[in-house]
C-alpha cells in the first residue's frame, strides 16, 4: 500500500515537473507581457513624476474599445497605398492565395486540435470501463485516432509556414503592423507549438510503454496537458483575428498602448474561442467518421467492417454531440457582433452577406438530414428495429417541412419578370417563412426530430421490461408531440407580438428542444434498464448508404467551415483591421457569392484529397497486423483502396 | 387501424379531387382559399393532409391487392409536390425557390425510399430492370431513354438561350439584392449628427413629453385583430394631443409626399409603384420596418437611394434623399406615422 | 385571466403528479386513456411553465397577447 502511495506521489510530482517545464515559456514571458512586450515602461510611481516633468514627451492615447488611457508604445497603423511596395503581387489576386493558405492551415489545425480531445475522452472511457474487452477496444480506438492526427500534425506545421510566407511576401505592410503589436504573443505561440509537439510525441510513442496501472493514468493526464496547450494555442491565434475584427488596446491611429491583454481580449475573442472549440470538435469528429467510412467501404473482411462501423459510429456521435451546442455559441457570437457594431451585424445578417447565411442554413439542414439518415440506416444493423422503420416516412415529412421553412429565403432570387408577377420582393405566403420566428421554429423541429430518431435508435433492438412501460411510452409520445406543438405555436405566436418580445421566444423554443434532448433520452435510458434484448447490434451490417451519409456529413462540415470563415473574414469589408487599418489593395471589394462558393469548394476539395493521402499513409503503417491475423485467408490480404 | 386508414384514404381522395377541380376550373378556384395571415401554416397543414391521405390510399390499395409499386409512389409524390407548388400557391413562386423545394423533395423521397433495405430494393428494381434490359420491352424503354436524355438536355440548353417572356425580349439577369443595407454608425441630417444606435424619435412621447415606447405601443393600430383603431386613440380627433397629434402630422406629410409610391395602405403599391423595379418597400410586410430600428428608417428616408452604402452597390433604389425636401422633424413624424399605421413596433435592442 | 398566472400551471403540474401516483397505487397506469390524460396534464403544464419563466427571465412577458 505504502509503495503504491509512494509511486503515486512520484508520478504526480513528475507530472507537475513536466507541466512546469512546458509552461515555463509562458511564465517567463508573463513579466514581459504585463509590461507591454519587453519595453518596460517606467514604474507607476516614477511615471507619475515623469508625467509632471516632461508631459510633452510622453504621448497618451485612448483605447478605441476599452476607452482607457495608455502611453503610446507603438507606431500608428501604416497607411498603405496601392502599389508593389505595400502589396507585392503576382498577376492575380494575392487575397485568393492567402485565402487558400489560411483555409488549409485552419482545416488541418482544427483537425489536430480536435482529435486529441477525442483521444482524451475515448482513452478515459477505456480506463474507467469495467468491461475488459471494451476497454481494450476503446484504447485501440484512441490510438487509431492519434495515429491519424500525427501526420496531419506535421502538415499543419508546414501549412502554417506557408501561410506566414504568404503573408510576409504578399502583405508585408499589414503583417508588419500585426506582428509589431502581437510580437510577444507570437513568440509565446511558437514556444507553445514546441511544447505541443513534445507532448504529442511523448503521448503517442509512450502509448505502449504506459499502458498499465498508474502509468496509464499519467498517460491520460498527459492528454489533458496536450489539450490545454492546444486550446491555448488556438486561443492565441484567435486573438489575432479577434483583433482584426474588433480591435482593442490601440488608439484611433492604431498605436499600441502598452497593454497586451487588451489587445488579446477584444470584444469578440471569447465568443470566437467558444465557437471555434465547438466547431473544431464537430469538424474533427466528422473527419474521423469520414475516415472510418472510407475504411469501411474499402474493407475486405467482416472484422474490419465491424470495427470501422463502430469507429464511425463513435466519431459521428461525438461530432453530433458538439454540433448541437454549436448554434448557441454562434448565437452568442452574433450577439456580441451586434453589440460591438450594429452595422457589422446587419452587414452579416441582413445586408451584403445575408445570401451566404441562406447557404449556411441549407448546410446546417443537410447536416441534420444526414445525421438522421445515418441513424435510420443504423436501425438496419439491429434485430427488432423493423417496427420503427415503418414510421420513418413520417419523420422524413416533419424533418423536411422544418428544413424547407428553415431554408426559405426572405428575399428570393428571381428574374424581374417573376418579381412583377409576384408584385413585390416578399412572397405573401413563403415570405413569412423567411423571418427569424419561422426559422427558429424550423430548426427546432429539425433538432427535436433528430432527438426522436436517436431515441428510436437507442431502443432499436430492445424491448423495455419495466412495469410502467406502457405509461412510459405514452408519456414519451405525448412529450414529443406537445414539444412539437409548443415549438410551432411559439413560431406562429412570434408574428403577433412586437419584435423585442419576439426575440425572447427563441429561448423557450430552445428550452423545449433541450427538454426533449435531456428528459427523453434520460427517461429512455431508465426505461431500457434491464430491457429484453431482441438481438445484438450487428456491427458491420450497416448499409453502404449510411457510410456515404457520413462522408456527406463530413463534407458539409468542411464546406460550412469554409463558408463561415469567409463570412467572418469578409465582414470587415475594406479594412485589414476594422476601422484602424484600411485595405488599399485593388482587392478590397467583397467577392461575388458565386466566386466565394467556388473558392470554398476548391478548398474543400483540396482538403479532402490531401487528407485522403494522410489516411492512406495511415493504412501503410497498420498493414502488418491484419495480414498476420488473416493469414489463413489466402488472397484476401487487405490492401488500401486505390482510386482516390 | 383499418378505420383510421380508410378515413385517411377518403380524405386523400377528396383533397386530391378538390385540388384538381380548383386548378382546372371544375369547381370555383377559391373553394378552399388561402386565408390571409394564416397562409404559411395553412400550406403546411394542407401538405400534411395530403401526406396522410396518400398514406391511407396506399394502405387501402395495398390491402385490396392493388398496391402501387414503391418506385411509382416515389415518382408520384415528387410530381405531386411540384404540381402543388406550381398551381396551388398564388402569387407564383419564383423558379429558384421552386427548384429548391423540388430538390429537397427529391432528397426526402430518396430518404424515404432507402430508409430500409427492403424498400430500397423494391425502389431500385425497376431502374435496374431497365438498365439490364432482359426483355424486348425493357430494351425498347432503355433505347428510348438513351435517345430522350440527350434530347431533353439539348432542349433545356436551347430553352435557356431563347429569349423568354411575352414580348420575347431578353430577360434581365437575376439580381441578388439585399433588403437591409448596413447603416452607418451615425448620419448627419441638416447639420445635426444622429448616432443610429442611441438616437430616439423625439415625437414618440408620453403625455409628460418623455420618450416612451411602451406608451406609444399601446396606442397604435392593433395589428393582430383586423387592424382596429384603439378606442380613444384616434389621431384625427380634433382634441388629440402629444403622440397622436404627431402621428396625424406625420400622416399628412406621408400623404403629401410618400404615398404616391408606397401606397395609401403603406403596402408599397402606390400610384407609381409599378413603374419601378423593384417596387417600393412594403411596410406592412413583417420583414421590413418591423425588423428595423426607428433610426434606421430615419436614415433611409433622409438619405434615400443615393445615400446607400457603397459596398452593396448596385442598390436599385430611386427614393429621393428626403432631407432635401423635409425638415428633420417632419422625417421623424413620418417614421412615427409609418409604425403607427402598420401596427408594428420599432425594433429595440434589449 | 387565470391561465396567465404561473401558479395555475404549477397547480396543474401538481395535479398531474398526484394523478400519476394515484394511478401507480391503483394500477391504472397501464390503462391507455388514463395514462394519456396524466401525460397530457403534466406535459402541458410543464411547457407552459417553461414558456412563462424563460420569458420572464429575459424581462419579457409571455402572455403579451392575452393580457390585452
Amino acid at each position: 500500500m505504502g509503495r503504491q502511495n509512494g509511486k503515486k506521489i512520484w508520478s504526480i510530482m513528475a507530472l507537475g515537473a513536466m507541466m512546469a517545464i512546458l509552461l515555463l515559456p509562458v511564465a517567463t514571458s508573463l513579466n514581459a507581457l504585463a509590461s507591454g512586450g519587453g519595453e518596460a515602461p517606467p514604474a507607476p510611481a516614477v511615471k507619475a513624476e515623469g508625467d509632471k516633468k516632461d508631459e510633452a514627451k510622453v504621448e497618451k492615447g485612448r483605447d478605441v474599445y476599452y476607452k482607457t488611457e495608455g502611453i503610446v508604445a507603438g507606431a500608428p497603423a501604416p497607411k498603405t497605398t496601392d502599389g508593389t511596395k505595400d502589396y507585392p503581387r503576382y498577376n492575380f489576386e494575392s487575397r485568393v492565395l492567402l485565402w487558400f493558405a489560411n483555409q488549409q492551415h485552419l482545416y488541418y489545425g482544427s483537425f489536430v486540435l480536435a482529435v486529441p480531445i477525442f483521444c482524451m475522452i475515448i482513452e478515459f472511457m477505456g480506463v474507467v470501463t469495467k468491461d475488459k474487452a471494451m476497454a481494450k477496444k476503446y484504447d485501440q480506438l484512441a490510438y487509431d485516432f492519434i495515429k491519424i492526427s500525427l501526420t496531419a500534425y506535421s502538415l499543419t506545421a508546414i501549412l502554417g509556414g506557408i501561410l506566414i510566407f504568404t503573408f510576409l511576401t504578399l502583405y508585408p505592410a499589414f503583417f508588419g503592423y500585426l506582428s509589431s503589436i502581437f510580437r510577444p504573443v507570437m513568440h509565446i505561440y511558437a514556444l507553445m507549438f514546441v511544447a505541443e509537439s513534445g507532448t504529442l510525441y511523448i503521448y503517442y510513442y509512450g502509448w505502449d510503454k504506459m499502458k498499465e496501472g498508474l502509468l496509464k493514468w499519467i498517460h491520460l493526464s498527459m492528454s489533458v496537458i496536450l489539450n490545454v496547450i492546444g486550446t491555448v494555442l488556438m486561443m492565441l491565434a484567435n486573438s489575432w483575428i479577434g483583433f482584426m475584427m474588433s480591435p482593442a488596446g490601440v488608439d484611433e491611429q492604431g498605436r499600441f498602448l502598452g497593454n497586451i491583454w487588451h489587445v488579446i481580449h477584444t470584444a469578440l475573442w471569447n465568443p470566437l474561442n467558444v465557437h471555434r472549440i465547438l466547431g473544431n470538435m464537430a469538424f474533427g469528429g466528422g473527419v474521423v467518421a469520414a475516415y472510418a467510412a472510407y475504411r469501411f467501404l474499402s474493407a475486405k473482411t467482416d472484422e474490419e467492417r465491424a470495427h470501422y462501423d463502430w469507429m464511425g459510429y463513435i466519431a459521428m456521435a461525438l461530432a453530433v454531440a458538439f454540433l448541437i451546442p454549436l448554434p448557441f455559441a454562434g448565437y452568442w457570437l452574433m450577439r456580441e457582433v451586434y453589440a460591438y457594431r450594429q452595422q457589422m451585424g446587419i452587414t452579416l445578417m441582413g445586408g451584403l452577406l445575408a445570401w451566404l447565411f441562406i447557404i449556411q442554413a441549407t448546410m446546417i439542414g443537410i447536416l441534420f438530414l444526414s445525421t438522421n439518415y445515418y441513424l435510420w440506416q443504423a436501425l438496419g444493423r439491429m434485430r427488432g428495429a423493423e417496427k420503427y422503420q415503418r414510421y420513418i416516412k413520417y419523420l422524413v415529412f416533419v424533418l423536411v417541412v422544418g428544413f424547407l421553412v428553415f431554408i426559405t429565403p426572405h428575399t428570393m432570387v428571381m428574374t424581374p419578370a417573376e418579381l412583377k408577377a409576384m408584385g413585390g420582393q416578399q412572397h405573401p405566403v413563403l415570405g413569412n417563412y423567411g423571418v427569424m420566428s419561422a426559422k427558429n421554429g424550423g430548426i427546432n423541429v429539425i433538432i427535436t426530430t433528430t432527438v426522436l430518431s436517436f431515441v428510436w435508435y437507442m431502443r432499436g433492438n430492445k424491448e423495455p421490461m419495466v412495469p410502467w412501460k406502457k405509461f412510459g411510452n405514452i408519456f414519451m409520445g405525448t412529450f414529443f408531440g406537445l414539444a412539437y406543438v409548443n415549438i410551432i405555436w411559439l413560431a406562429i405566436y412570434g408574428y403577433y407580438i412586437p419584435a423585442n418580445v419576439r426575440v425572447g421566444l427563441s429561448v423557450p423554443q430552445v428550452a423545449t428542444t433541450l427538454s426533449c434532448l435531456f428528459f427523453m433520452t434520460a427517461l429512455n435510458g431508465v426505461m431500457l434498464k434491464g430491457a429484453k434484448q431482441m438481438g445484438p447490434i450487428e456491427w458491420g451490417k450497416i448499409s453502404a448508404r449510411s457510410q456515404y451519409a457520413i462522408i456527406m456529413l463530413a463534407t458539409a462540415f468542411t464546406w460550412m467551415m469554409g463558408l463561415m470563415g469567409y463570412i467572418r473574414s469578409s465582414v470587415r469589408l475594406f479594412w485589414h483591421v476594422n476601422e484602424i487599418m484600411r485595405d488599399n489593395s485593388p482587392w478590397a471589394y467583397t467577392h461575388t457569392v458565386g466566386f466565394a462558393a467556388n473558392m470554398i469548394s476548391f478548398n474543400v476539395l483540396f482538403f479532402w484529397v490531401s487528407i485522403l493521402f494522410v489516411f492512406w499513409l495511415g493504412t501503410l503503417g497498420a498493414k502488418k497486423a491484419p495480414v498476420e491475423a488473416k493469414a489463413h485467408a489466402p488472397g484476401r490480404v487487405p490492401e488500401p483502396a486505390h482510386g482516390h | 387501424m383499418k378505420a383510421i386508414m380508410s378515413a385517411a384514404a377518403v380524405v386523400g381522395v377528396i383533397a386530391s379531387l378538390l385540388l384538381l377541380g380548383m386548378i382546372f376550373g371544375v369547381v370555383k378556384a377559391d373553394t378552399v382559399h388561402l386565408v390571409e395571415g394564416y397562409m404559411p401554416m395553412q400550406m403546411i397543414f394542407e401538405l400534411a393532409i395530403f401526406v396522410a391521405g396518400f398514406t391511407g390510399l396506399s394502405y387501402m390499395l395495398n390491402s385490396m391487392g392493388m398496391a402501387i409499386p414503391r418506385f411509382w409512389q416515389g415518382i408520384g409524390f415528387v410530381a405531386f409536390i411540384l404540381f402543388y407548388l406550381k398551381s396551388r400557391v398564388y402569387p407564383p413562386i419564383p423558379f429558384s425557390v421552386r427548384a429548391m423545394y423540388g430538390t429537397v423533395t427529391m432528397v426526402a423521397v430518396f430518404m424515404w425510399m432507402s430508409s430500409n433495405e427492403e424498400d430500397w430494393k423494391k425502389f431500385r428494381q425497376p431502374i435496374l430492370n431497365v438498365m439490364d434490359a432482359a426483355t424486348p420491352k425493357l430494351k425498347l424503354i432503355r433505347t428510348l431513354f438513351l435517345i430522350a436524355i440527350p434530347v431533353a438536355l439539348w432542349g433545356f440548353s436551347y430553352q435557356s438561350f431563347v429569349p423568354q417572356g411575352a414580348g420575347a425580349d431578353v430577360d434581365e439577369p437575376i439580381e441578388l439584392r439585399t433588403v437591409h443595407p448596413a447603416p452607418p454608425a451615425s448620419t448627419k441630417v441638416h447639420g445635426k449628427t444622429f448616432v443610429l444606435q442611441t438616437s430616439q424619435n423625439p415625437y414618440r412621447v408620453n403625455p409628460e413629453g418623455k420618450y416612451d415606447q411602451e406608451y406609444s405601443n399601446k396606442l397604435i393600430v392593433e395589428q393582430a385583430m383586423g387592424r382596429l383603431m384603439q378606442a380613444n386613440a384616434n389621431p384625427w380627433d380634433e382634441k388629440a394631443e402629444g403622440y397622436l397629434k404627431n402621428v396625424r402630422e406625420g400622416g399628412e406629410i406621408f400623404f403629401q409626399n410618400c404615398h404616391f409610391c408606397h401606397g395609401d395602405n403603406l403596402n408599397g403599391r402606390g400610384l407609381h409603384a409599378f413603374a419601378f423595379n423593384p417596387i417600393p418597400a412594403n411596410f406592412t410586410d413583417p420583414g421590413t420596418i418591423a425588423q428595423l430600428q426607428e433610426t434606421f428608417i430615419f436614415w433611409r428616408v433622409s438619405k434615400g437611394g443615393l445615400g446607400l452604402p457603397r459596398e452593396g452597390f448596385p442598390w436599385a433604389s430611386v427614393m429621393p434623399p428626403w432631407e432635401q425636401h423635409l425638415t428633420t422633424d417632419e422625417i421623424w413624424k413620418v417614421v412615427l406615422f409609418e409604425y403607427w399605421h402598420t401596427g408594428y413596433y420599432p425594433r429595440t435592442w434589449d | 385571466m387565470i391561465v396567465t398566472n404561473p401558479l395555475f400551471w404549477f397547480a396543474l403540474l401538481a395535479i398531474g403528479v398526484v394523478l400519476l401516483f394515484v394511478g401507480k397505487k391503483m394500477d391504472l397506469l397501464n390503462n391507455t386513456a388514463y395514462a394519456a390524460v396524466v401525460s397530457v396534464v403534466i406535459v402541458v403544464a410543464y411547457f407552459h411553465i417553461v414558456d412563462h419563466y424563460l420569458m420572464e427571465m429575459q424581462g419579457l412577458d409571455y402572455w403579451y397577447l392575452f393580457r390585452k
